[in-house]
């Protein structure tokens, strides 16, 4: 085994011992991209350079003593969705327009990686603006999922996923607009984590939908995510949707006793269209939990069906607010560089919020928006989670045309409803198909109980060993 | 997105055309709404794949939200402000940094009050 294939607590236990050095660490990382990336194409720009001269500083602090509490993350090589500014580097969003520009400042949640000690291992592809949910919209050429070449990583986070997935990485941040974090998750077998909209700044994240991106992160384990929302979770003045609301300990959540939990199983998340073998693995992961001591009980959210159309009438609108910014003049190469899937989403939402249709499209999504967020706060009257799959179906192949309307519909259903209500979500594996492809488990919260659903994924990840399988790579 | 509109294609090509298919002027008007110059195929595309798209957004016309408020925030922030004190920026040389055409320390855009050529 190489190094790169260690999570996080693992690598820092090795530093610590000095069983192994940062320089290692970060070596044997940039070889498994060299290895495997151009049939994968994770990346968009490897910080090889900068990541070996980083990790020379850092193994000079390894020498003395060092406080892990102040450094959780020292020495940790990480992917960064090419989402999020990183001063000096590169940052494309996946879109021809900003293909060669070079921000000036890092994003809030790359900062916060940076003072904790991490090593930022290379920029991932992504859907071009993260409007996406395979990856294949990248203006840089898709990724392919390490699982099988053939078939998506999820996206809009695809290069997140693939590349902690192909273990070029020991952990990789992501947004979750309406599932980017999820759903690579899920097709990868990782775990990815939306939190609570607020829960971690925005600041210098390129904006898709501003009241529905959640940065976030995915990691190889329910521990490891643990870490690394802990270091980006909090709130931050340059962003005025962030929430002041305390940070608890997260790693202390894990462990503690389930006794008592009430999950509620939603039955909008479990019909027709989601194949059977998923239903199979998220009821039988159910199962295991109750075992534990968690009861589970039928719920509703009566909304969902019109979760979609609230979702793309009120994303699309925000996104053609947000694009508006892309002139050429300040940065870019200008609007004629943006892609299809960019141009129909910015006219989706300039219509949508033009006169004589705002009140018939935007405001009416906004008023089902609180329907949808009311069914939230409803059956978290009565439970403490939900439990339901990510996606309805496996990775899907690249190219595919899926003609199965009913198919397509539920793919986002599952997804968009935590985002339109502000929800924090887990992903995490219950099982793998007989195709040898991962199954994905999210479990829905209350709004800033992401310790909540840690400790849950963590329980059920202690009783499974879905997290140590690793795809095998040529 | 994408695998929604293919299906929300298949799915509009298989109804009679309604009413309130978008008409090229439509298109038009939007993109020049949102500052896109469309070629005459991209306008022919678009019109289809929106058409179908929207159509797809009425399901939300048969819902009853009366009396049911707008959200626009999903949790509870209001006139977030900050103290009114100076802090540093960036340098005009950072802000200038990524621009494709400058002229001393700003930003030389087209003319507004000239002709458009």
């Amino acid at each position: 085994m190489s190094l790169n294939d260690l999570n996080i607590i693992e690598a820092r236990k090795g530093l610590e011992k000095k069983k192994f050095s940062v320089a290692e660490l970060v070596k044997d990382c940039l070889k498994r991209i060299q290895q495997t990336d151009d049939e994968i194409n994770a990346f968009l720009t490897v910080c090889e350079k900068e990541a070996i001269e980083d990790a020379s500083k850092k193994d000079a602090l390894l020498k003395d003593k060092v406080n892990w509490k102040q450094l959780p993350l020292l020495g940790i090589p990480l992917a960064i969705k090419d989402l999020f500014l990183t001063e000096g580097i590169r940052t494309t969003a996946g879109s021809r327009v900003l293909a060669n520009y070079i921000p000036q400042y890092d994003s809030t949640v790359v900062s916060r990686l940076k003072e904790a000690g991490a090593i930022i291992i290379g920029k991932t592809n992504l859907d071009a603006w993260a409007h996406g949910s395979s990856g294949e919209n990248s203006d840089f050429g898709l990724t392919r999922n390490p699982w099988n070449l053939n078939l998506t990583p999820g996206g809009s986070s695809s290069g997140s996923g693939a590349s902690l997935a192909a273990d070029m990485c020991l952990g990789a941040t992501g947004t979750d607009t309406g599932g980017s974090i999820r759903l690579p998750a899920s097709f990868c077998n990782q775990v990815g984590l939306k939190p609570t909209y607020g829960r971690v700044s925005r600041y210098g994240v390129i904006a898709m939908a501003s009241s529905f991106d959640c940065p976030g992160c995915l990691a190889k384990t329910v521990a490891d995510q643990a870490v690394l929302l802990q270091v980006v979770a909090g709130y931050d003045q340059n962003d005025a949707t962030s929430m002041k609301e305390p940070v608890p300990n997260y790693s202390s959540f894990l462990g503690s006793d389930l006794k008592g939990l009430k999950a509620g199983i939603p039955r909008e998340y479990f019909t027709k269209g989601v194949c059977a073998e998923v239903k199979t693995a998220v009821l039988k992961a159910i199962e295991k939990l109750s075992k534990l001591g968690v009861e589970a009980t039928p719920v509703s959210l009566p909304h969902t069906e019109y979760a979609i159309a609230c979702y793309y009438i009120l994303v699309s609108s925000e996104i053609s607010s947000n694009l508006a910014r892309y002139d050429g003049i300040r940065y870019g190469s200008g609007r004629n560089s943006f892609g299809d899937e960019a141009k129909r989403r910015i006219m989706l939402g300039t219509y949508s919020l033009s006169t004589g249709y705002y009140d018939a499209y935007y405001l009416k999504a906004q008023k089902v928006r609180t329907l949808i967020k009311k069914d939230f706060e409803k059956v978290f009257e009565k439970v403490d989670i939900l439990i339901a799959p990510t996606s309805p179906t496996f990775p899907f192949k690249l190219g595919e045309k899926v003609d199965d309307p009913l198919t397509m519909y539920l793919s986002d259903v599952l997804l968009c409803p935590a985002n339109i209500a502000g929800m924090p979500s887990l992903s995490l594996t219950c099982g793998f198909s007989q195709d040898n492809l991962p199954i994905g488990m999210q479990i829905i919260g209350r709004q800033f109980n992401e310790g909540v659903l840690l400790q849950v994924g963590d329980a059920y990840e202690k009783m499974t060993d879905w997290h140590l399988r690793k795809p095998k790579l040529d | 997105m994408k695998r929604i509109l293919i299906l929300a294609i298949i799915w509009a090509m298989n109804k009679p055309s309604s009413p309130a298919d978008l008409s090229r002027d439509q298109v038009e008007r939007i993109a020049h709404l949102a500052n896109l110059s469309l070629t005459k195929e991209e306008i022919k595309k678009f019109q289809k794949q929106l058409s179908a798209v929207l159509n797809y957004f009425k399901v939300l016309q048969k819902m009853d939200t009366s009396g049911v408020q707008a959200t626009s925030q999903v949790t509870g922030l209001e006139n977030v402000i900050r103290e009114d004190n100076v802090s540093s920026g960036l340098s005009v040389e950072q802000a200038l940094s990524n621009s494709p055409q400058k002229y001393n320390h700003f930003f030389q855009i087209k003319g507004i009050f000239e002709d458009e050529s």
